[in-house]
């Protein structure tokens, strides 16, 4: 009898494991298109009794995102801006990541760095975009630039807390295993910085779209930022709208392709603990 | 105080050579005159306050005693973890200086690498010593089949239980072919069950494979289980105050070694020894 109860304890608790898999499996695709459900109709109720000027309905932003994405001169300029944006990040990612790595690691380095790159990072970097013109000119080169000490930062001092802050019981382990300093270094210490690492890309991510479109608009009118001031100055609300869409999109094209990653690639980070 | 030190310690010299024909004479590990004092905002604490131990080769030694008896300092010290402030440790003879390539230690808190394999975890002191990749798989295989683990070797450590993460620990151990194996209460977080099992893998080992095991533990019965002797330790300041030998005969089971007389004359002698220093702090 008593073997009875557990066993039914037992299956009732596999069952309800299961179910709650299946729910949270779901979830992950329902919760969302319910969100952008009422987000649709609740547009669609407000722009129904409003201007269009102000805010012009679901179905005409549609059509603008449709005609953004057809058309040769928008198309060209959405990819002039996605390719000047990937620039400036994997080079603003790999200098943050190797100056991480070296303030992180050499307490000297840090001490003589340290005040600059607080200083650097304290200031609106917008401010410096007149001198990066001065500097590089009105091209590519000033955006690219832009973007990439805009995304240099977060990558910077995540990686250097992470390579810094690595747990005093991985160390020792590679002592006294008698792993050199160098090895440590690249064999513990970068890879225990993972995490922060990964901290760093996400918000150098999504600042680097930020300096793509700033450094459009400020440095030279092309790609994404010069479309947006086509279409204020022709206060065309919906492409507006279409282009605001279209930009939330490659955020999180790019905040989801690097969640995948962490849960492939890097699963430890999200398994351990 | 000094000299009670240095009565105990000879005794244990003397008496140490029950595991016979194989033992050479000279120690194989030498502790002279280790002191360390760790500083304090408000007070310093005298962690190891001139300890002197000889250990012989191929035994197997237990340091116990109360927390705060500086044990697990003597055995950072021993590794070069810690540096002592005065005196010196010889290894076959050669004094020590930072961190002994022919000595490993089994933390407490395991401290596996989670990006890294099992297999990968037991190849890294092998990486140090530039051991060439196909040579290292095979070491790595070869002492994980020695702790039971072949089977797990590809999958990542926190998928294990504890008792399994601390089993990879002493074949990362193992791996780098140590004289001396240091260990750190290994089993302290571990459950009853797992704990016994651990400690007749861990003779069972020592007996095969003929290596020097210094010992941390605070468990009365554990040092009695595995040792051929026990130092047994008092704090503030740190220092050994008796050394006992352990003549139950090999190979021990947990089932037998508790009734024994000798363990149970040996278990009342260190309960005394270490009830004496309650409240001492």
């Amino acid at each position: 009898m008593s073997v009875n109860i557990a066993n039914i304890g037992a299956s009732g608790q596999f069952k309800a494991k299961r179910k709650n898999r299946v729910r949270n499996g779901s979830s992950f695709i329902v919760y969302p298109i319910v969100a952008i459900a009422i987000l649709l109709s609740l547009w669609w109720l407000i722009s129904s009794f409003t201007n269009p000027l102000l805010l012009s309905s679901p179905a005409a932003v549609a059509r603008a995102i449709g005609n953004i994405l057809t058309h040769g001169t928008t198309i060209s300029a959405l990819l002039l801006s996605l390719r000047e944006m990937y620039l400036g990040l994997v080079l603003g990612v790999t200098i943050g990541f190797t100056l991480g790595v070296f303030i992180g690691r050499f307490p000297g380095v840090n001490n003589i760095m340290g005040p600059f790159v607080n200083v650097v990072n304290a200031t609106p970097l917008i401010v410096a975009i007149p001198l990066l013109v001065i500097w590089t000119g009105i091209g590519m080169e000033a955006r690219v630039v832009f973007t990439m000490l805009v995304t240099t930062f977060p990558m910077l001092l995540n990686t250097a807390a992470g390579v810094r802050n690595v747990h005093k019981g991985y160390v020792e382990v590679a002592q006294t295993l008698g792993l050199s300093e160098r090895k440590t270094l690249y064999k513990v210490a970068i890879p225990a910085a993972t995490p922060y690492v990964l901290a760093g890309l996400r918000s150098s991510l999504s600042l680097a779209i930020i300096g793509m479109v700033v450094g459009e608009m400020e440095v030279s009118n092309v790609g994404v930022g010069w479309l947006l001031l086509q279409y204020g100055a022709g206060l065309q609300t919906a492409f507006l709208l279409g282009l605001i869409c279209i930009t939330s999109i490659f955020g999180v094209v790019n905040v989801t392709a690097l969640k995948v990653i962490e849960r492939t690639v890097f699963r430890w980070t999200t398994s351990t603990r | 105080m000094t000299d009670s030190i240095g009565s105990a310690s000879q005794a244990g010299a003397a008496s140490a050579t029950h595991r016979s024909s194989t033992l050479s004479e000279a120690p194989v590990l030498s502790i002279r005159g280790v002191s360390r004092t760790f500083v304090g905002q408000e007070r310093d604490v005298v962690a190891l306050d001139n300890v002197d131990l000889d250990v012989q080769k191929g035994e197997f030694i237990s340091l116990v005693g109360p927390s705060g008896c500086g044990k697990t300092t003597l055995l950072r010290v021993i590794d070069g973890l810690d540096a002592a402030d005065t005196g010196t440790i010889e290894l076959e003879g050669k004094r020590l200086t930072g961190v002994s390539q022919d000595m490993a230690y089994v933390f407490q808190d395991i401290n596996l690498l989670p990006w890294r394999s099992v297999r990968g975890n037991v190849e890294l002191g092998l990486e140090a010593r530039g051991v060439e990749k196909a040579e290292r798989q095979r070491i790595a295989t070869e002492c994980l089949e020695m702790v039971g683990l072949k089977d797990v070797m590809n999958v990542p450590p926190y998928t294990l239980s504890g008792g399994m993460q601390q089993r990879v620990g002493v074949a990362r151990a193992l791996a780098v072919k140590p004289k001396v194996l240091l260990m750190d209460e290994p089993f302290g977080q571990l459950d009853n069950f797992t704990r016994e099992a651990l400690q007749a893998e861990v003779a069972s080992l020592w007996e095969q494979l003929g290596i020097t095991i210094v010992f941390v533990t605070h468990d009365v019965d554990e040092s009695i289980f595995l040792s051929d002797r026990i130092v047994v330790m008092h704090r503030n300041p740190g220092r050994i105050i008796e050394i006992l030998d352990v003549n139950l005969p090999r190979p021990r089971t947990q089932a037998e070694f508790r009734g024994e007389h000798e363990t149970i004359e040996l278990r009342s002698k260190i309960t005394a020894l270490l009830r004496s220093q309650e409240g001492g702090l």
